[in-house]
C-alpha cells in the first residue's frame, strides 16, 4: 500500500495463521463483525472524518517516526477500516496482515488523539474494531495469543495450577512474617470486606511486588481476602485481542467470585487495561452498565487508605520523582487527582510531566504492545520516544508508573536510551516508606 | 442455647475464619502458636497433634470435622482425627457428597495430578486437574484434566484442544480448549459440560457426545430431567436457551444464566438481561415484572417447587425477591434464602452499618450482631440462629 512502508517482522500469529485462512473465513468474520457486532457508531466516524489532520500530533507514533504521515490516527483508520470499507470486503490477506499489523502494533488504544478532533471521533474504538476482526480470525501475535490460550482455561494468563496459587500464597504469607508479625493472608473467606485479585506476573514472578500489596493491606487493617479458586488473576489479556468470548467468561468469574463470597467490593492492584475491561467493555458486553459491584483500583484504594489515616508515611522519597499517568485510569476514569495526592504523600521532590494527565502520552507499550512480545518490542521502543524525551526533560530520577503495562514500557524505554533513571509501582514506595505500628513488628 | 467464649481465640498468634457445623453445637478453627505450628480448635480447645499447615478446614453436611493437613511437607485429609493412610505433594479442593459420607479431593503426586476419594487415588494421573465435582450422593466424581502438555507458546497446538472431562477415573476421549459448567443428572447416571471447541465455537458436550450445533458462545448447562439438557447459548439473535442442541424458550435476551432447574416440575428458572442494566428472572421463559440494575444471583426454589427466592442488587443495595415481590433492597449484604421444610416460611442473614440481622419473611427479628451464618429451619417454624455477640459464639432457637 502506498506511502505504508516497514521493516519486516515475523510474527507467527499473524503471519502464520492468515496463511492458512481461506477467503470463505475472512469473508464471514469480516460479516460477523461489521454486519452483527457493530453499531452506527463505526460508519457514523468512518463518514464524519473530515481528513483535517489534527489529531495527528497529538499520537506519540506519529511524533516519535519524525511525523510519518501513515502513523497519523486518522490514517491508520484508512489503511485499515476505510481500506476494507472501500474494497467492500473483498480484501487480500496482505491487506489483513496490514491491519493486523497497524491495529496490535501502531496503535496503543490510548485514546489520546480523540481529545483533538473536533468531532470527537474514537481512533480508538475503530482501531478496536480491526482487532476484534483479527481476533475472530484467531489473528493475533503469538505471545497476546498464549495467554489468551491459558486465560481460556486457566482464567490465569500464565497456566498456574490450581495448587500453584494456593501454594505462592502461603509462602508469601510465610515470608511476610520476617516484616509483619503473625501475617495471615485470607483464601476464599466469606463476607470479607474486599476482594483482591492480582496481575498473574505477581504470582509468579514478581512476588516481591505481591508481598508488598499484601503488607499494605494487613497494616491498613482492612478485612480483605483473595480467592481461593480460579478468577484471581484479572489480567484478562484477551482484551488485546477483543477476544469478547474469553473476556467475558474471565470477567464473568470475577464478579461470580465476589457474589459468591459476598465482599463488598473487588479492589485490584496497579494495572490499567484490567481496570477498563472489567468496569467497561467486558462488563458491558455481559449486559451491565457498570461494575455490579464496585472495582476499585489500587490508586482508589491507596488514596482511601491515606486520607483515612489507615497507613502513614514514615519517611519520603527523597530523590526528585515524576509520574506516569496510566491511559486507562487518567485519560479513561479520571484518577489523576487522587494519583497526585498518593504521589506528594509519598514524594518530598515531585515533578510533573509536561503534559499531564488526561494530555498525557500513552507510554506506548500499551494496549497490548508489550504483551505482543519481543518481535513487537522495537515497535513500542520507536514509539516510545516521546514518552522518554518527557521523562528526560523532567530531570527526575525516579518514575512512579503505577500500572503493569506503563512499568515495563518505561523500564525498557530507560534501558534502551539509556536515561539515569529507575521506575516504580506505587505499592513499592507505599510499602517502603508507611510506617508499621509497633504491634505488628515482629 | 450454647455459648462459647471467643476471646480464649486472643491468646494464639493466629486463628483463621470460623466455621461452625449445621446443628451449631460445634464451632471450630486453625489456631497458630507461636512456633507456627496449626492445631485445629473446636469449641475451645486444641484437638490432635499439630501440623505445618491445615486448610480448608470445614463441616460435611452430617457434622463431620474435615480439612486438608500438611505434616513433614506432605498434604493428606484429616477427618476426625482420623488421617488418610496416603500423603500427597498437595491436596486442594477438598469436598464431600450431599451425606458427606464420601470425601474427596483433588491431589498431586510425583509431579502429575488426579482426584483422591476415601483416601484413594484414581488409577490414572494427568498434566493438570482443575474443579472438582461430585454427584449428590457421590456415585460421580469428575475433575477437568489435561490430556497434552504443549510448551509455551505452542499456540498451533493450543488450538487443537488439551483438555478434556475425567468421571470415576475415565477420561472422555476428545480434546477440547477449555471446559467449564461440570454437572450431573439428577440420577446421577449422566454427565453434561460446556466446552470451548475451537477458538470462536462452543457447544455443550453430554457424556462424552457433542451437541450437532456449535454456537457463539454458550453458558453452563443444567439437566432438564435424566436425558434432556439445557444451556444458555448465544446466536446471531442474543442469548437463547436451548434444550439438548434446538431453541428452548422463544425468545432471546441480551444475557441469560444461572439456570437452576426443579427436576420434578421440570421447571426452568434463568437469570436474564432484557437490555443493558435491565436482569431479572426468567421461569419457564416468562420474565418477572420487577428488574434489577446490577446483579441477580442464582434462584433458589422452595422444596416443594412452588416459591422462588433470588438475592439481587440494585442502586447499590442488596436484597431478596420472592416470586416478583421485593422485599426491602437496603442491605449491604445479604446471605442466600433458606426455605423451612415446607417452604412456607423464607429466613436470610443481613448485614448493614456492620451490623448481621435475621430476616424472616422480609421482617428484621433479630440483631445486630457481630456475625451472623446462614440460620437453619429446625421444624416448619422452629429458627436456628448461630452468631456472635460480644466475642462469643452463640446458638439460638426461635419461633417464627
Ligand atoms: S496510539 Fe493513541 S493517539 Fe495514537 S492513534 Fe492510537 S489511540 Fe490515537
Ligand atoms: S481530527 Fe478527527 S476529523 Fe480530523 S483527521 Fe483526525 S479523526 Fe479525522
Amino acid at each position: 500500500m502506498e506511502g505504508f512502508v516497514r521493516k519486516p517482522v515475523s510474527d507467527i500469529g499473524i503471519d502464520k495463521t492468515i496463511e492458512r485462512l481461506d477467503q470463505q473465513k475472512i469473508k464471514r468474520a469480516i460479516e460477523r463483525v461489521l454486519n452483527e457486532e457493530v453499531t452506527v457508531r463505526f460508519k457514523i466516524f468512518l463518514e464524519t472524518c473530515m481528513r483535517c489532520g489534527m489529531c495527528s500530533a497529538s499520537c506519540h507514533h506519529y511524533l516519535s517516526h519524525d511525523r510519518d504521515p501513515s502513523y497519523a490516527p486518522a490514517s491508520k483508520v484508512k489503511l485499515t477500516l476505510g481500506d476494507l470499507v472501500a474494497k467492500k470486503g473483498k480484501i487480500e490477506k496482505a491487506d489483513l496482515k496490514r491491519y493486523a499489523r497497524i491495529a496490535f502494533t501502531e496503535c496503543n488504544l490510548c485514546r489520546r488523539c480523540t481529545q483533538f478532533c473536533p468531532f470527537g471521533i474514537d481512533i480508538a474504538y475503530l482501531i478496536s474494531l480491526v482487532r476484534r476482526l483479527c481476533g475472530v480470525l484467531g489473528v493475533a501475535p503469538q505471545f497476546i495469543q498464549d495467554q489468551v490460550y491459558s486465560h481460556m482455561s486457566s482464567y490465569n494468563m500464565l497456566w498456574f495450577k490450581q495448587d500453584e496459587w494456593i501454594d505462592t500464597i502461603q509462602w508469601i504469607e510465610n515470608e511476610l512474617r520476617y516484616e509483619i508479625k503473625n501475617a495471615r493472608i485470607p483464601l476464599g473467606k466469606k463476607d470479607a470486606d474486599i476482594l483482591l485479585l492480582i496481575h498473574g506476573l505477581e504470582a509468579k514472578y514478581m512476588t516481591p511486588l505481591l508481598s508488598n500489596m499484601l503488607k499494605i493491606m494487613l497494616v491498613s487493617g482492612v478485612d480483605f481476602t483473595l480467592p481461593d479458586t480460579d478468577g484471581w488473576d484479572y489480567t484478562n489479556k484477551s482484551l488485546y485481542m477483543h477476544d469478547f468470548e474469553t473476556m467475558t467468561l474471565v470477567t464473568k468469574r470475577h464478579y461470580e467470585i465476589a457474589s459468591k463470597l459476598r465482599v463488598k467490593r473487588i479492589l485490584i492492584t496497579e494495572c490499567g487495561h484490567a481496570y477498563r475491561a472489567a468496569l467497561y467493555e467486558s462488563a458491558r458486553l455481559l449486559g451491565w452498565k457498570e461494575a455490579p459491584i464496585p472495582f476499585i483500583h489500587a490508586v482508589e484504594f491507596f488514596y482511601e487508605i491515606l486520607t483515612q489515616g489507615k497507613i502513614k508515611i514514615a519517611h519520603k522519597v527523597k530523590e526528585k520523582a515524576t509520574l506516569q499517568d496510566p491511559c486507562n485510569i487518567v485519560r479513561y476514569r479520571g484518577l489523576g487527582q487522587k494519583l497526585r495526592f498518593i504521589v506528594r504523600e509519598l514524594c518530598e521532590d515531585f515533578v510533573e510531566m509536561t503534559p499531564n494527565q488526561e494530555y498525557n502520552y500513552c507510554c506506548s507499550s500499551g494496549g497490548g504492545m508489550v504483551d505482543a512480545g519481543p518481535p513487537w518490542k522495537g515497535a513500542r521502543i520507536e514509539g516510545g520516544k516521546v514518552k522518554i524525551e518527557q521523562i528526560k526533560e523532567t530531570g527526575a530520577s525516579l518514575v512512579i508508573a503505577p500500572c503493569h503495562t506503563c512499568h515495563k514500557g518505561i523500564e525498557d524505554l530507560i534501558e534502551h536510551y539509556k536515561v539515569e533513571a529507575h521506575v516504580k509501582f506505587l505499592a513499592d514506595l507505599i510499602a517502603e516508606h508507611m510506617e508499621i505500628p509497633e504491634r505488628l513488628r515482629p | 442455647m450454647s455459648w462459647v467464649d471467643l476471646r480464649v481465640l486472643e491468646k494464639y498468634a493466629n486463628f483463621s475464619e470460623l466455621v461452625v457445623n449445621s446443628l451449631g453445637d460445634k464451632i471450630a478453627t486453625v489456631v497458630e502458636d507461636e512456633e507456627g505450628q496449626r492445631f485445629i480448635w473446636v469449641n475451645g480447645k486444641t484437638i490432635d497433634e499439630p501440623f505445618e499447615r491445615v486448610n480448608l478446614l470445614q463441616f460435611t453436611p452430617n457434622g463431620d470435622l474435615i480439612a486438608s493437613v500438611q505434616k513433614d511437607g506432605l498434604w493428606t485429609v484429616w477427618k476426625e482425627g482420623v488421617l488418610w493412610e496416603e500423603f500427597f505433594e498437595y491436596l486442594w479442593n477438598l469436598k464431600t457428597d450431599n451425606s458427606g459420607q464420601k470425601v474427596l479431593a483433588n491431589v498431586k503426586i510425583d509431579g502429575n495430578y488426579t482426584v483422591c476419594v476415601d483416601g484413594i487415588p484414581w488409577s490414572h494421573s494427568f498434566y493438570d486437574t482443575r474443579d472438582l465435582f461430585v454427584s449428590p450422593t457421590g456415585a460421580k466424581v469428575a475433575t477437568y484434566v489435561r490430556l497434552e502438555n504443549y510448551p509455551v507458546l505452542e499456540i498451533f497446538n493450543f488450538a487443537k484442544g488439551m483438555w478434556s472431562l475425567a468421571v470415576n477415573d475415565v477420561f472422555w476421549d476428545k480434546k477440547f480448549l477449555a471446559l467449564f459448567g461440570c454437572c450431573f443428572s439428577p440420577k446421577e447416571t449422566r454427565v453434561a459440560t460446556a466446552v470451548r471447541l475451537t477458538d470462536r465455537s462452543f457447544t455443550i458436550v453430554v457424556d462424552n457426545v457433542c451437541w450437532e450445533k456449535s454456537f457463539y458462545q454458550v453458558w453452563e448447562p443444567r439437566f432438564l430431567d435424566e436425558n434432556q439438557v439445557v444451556a444458555p447459548v448465544k446466536t446471531s439473535r442474543g442469548w437463547e436457551l436451548y434444550c439438548d442442541g434446538s431453541p428452548f424458550w422463544e425468545r432471546s435476551f441480551t444475557q441469560l444464566w444461572n439456570l437452576k432447574v426443579f427436576p420434578e416440575k421440570k421447571m426452568v428458572a434463568a437469570v436474564v438481561a432484557l437490555e443493558l442494566g435491565k436482569w431479572t428472572l426468567a421461569v419457564d421463559g416468562k420474565t418477572w415484572k420487577p428488574t434489577f440494575g446490577q446483579m441477580v444471583l442464582e434462584p433458589h426454589f422452595s422444596p416443594d417447587g412452588e416459591r422462588i427466592a433470588v438475592v439481587v442488587r440494585h442502586q447499590n443495595r442488596w436484597g431478596l425477591v420472592v416470586d416478583e415481590v421485593c422485599w426491602d433492597l437496603i442491605w449491604e449484604r445479604i446471605g442466600d434464602s433458606v426455605f423451612s421444610p415446607k417452604g412456607s416460611k423464607i429466613a436470610a442473614k443481613a448485614e448493614k452499618d456492620g451490623g448481621y440481622y435475621l430476616l424472616v419473611e422480609n421482617k428484621v427479628l433479630e440483631g445486630p450482631y457481630t456475625y451472623l451464618w446462614d440460620p437453619v429451619f429446625l421444624e416448619e417454624d422452629i429458627l436456628l440462629i448461630k452468631g456472635i455477640k460480644e466475642k462469643s459464639y452463640f446458638t439460638k432457637e426461635i419461633k417464627v
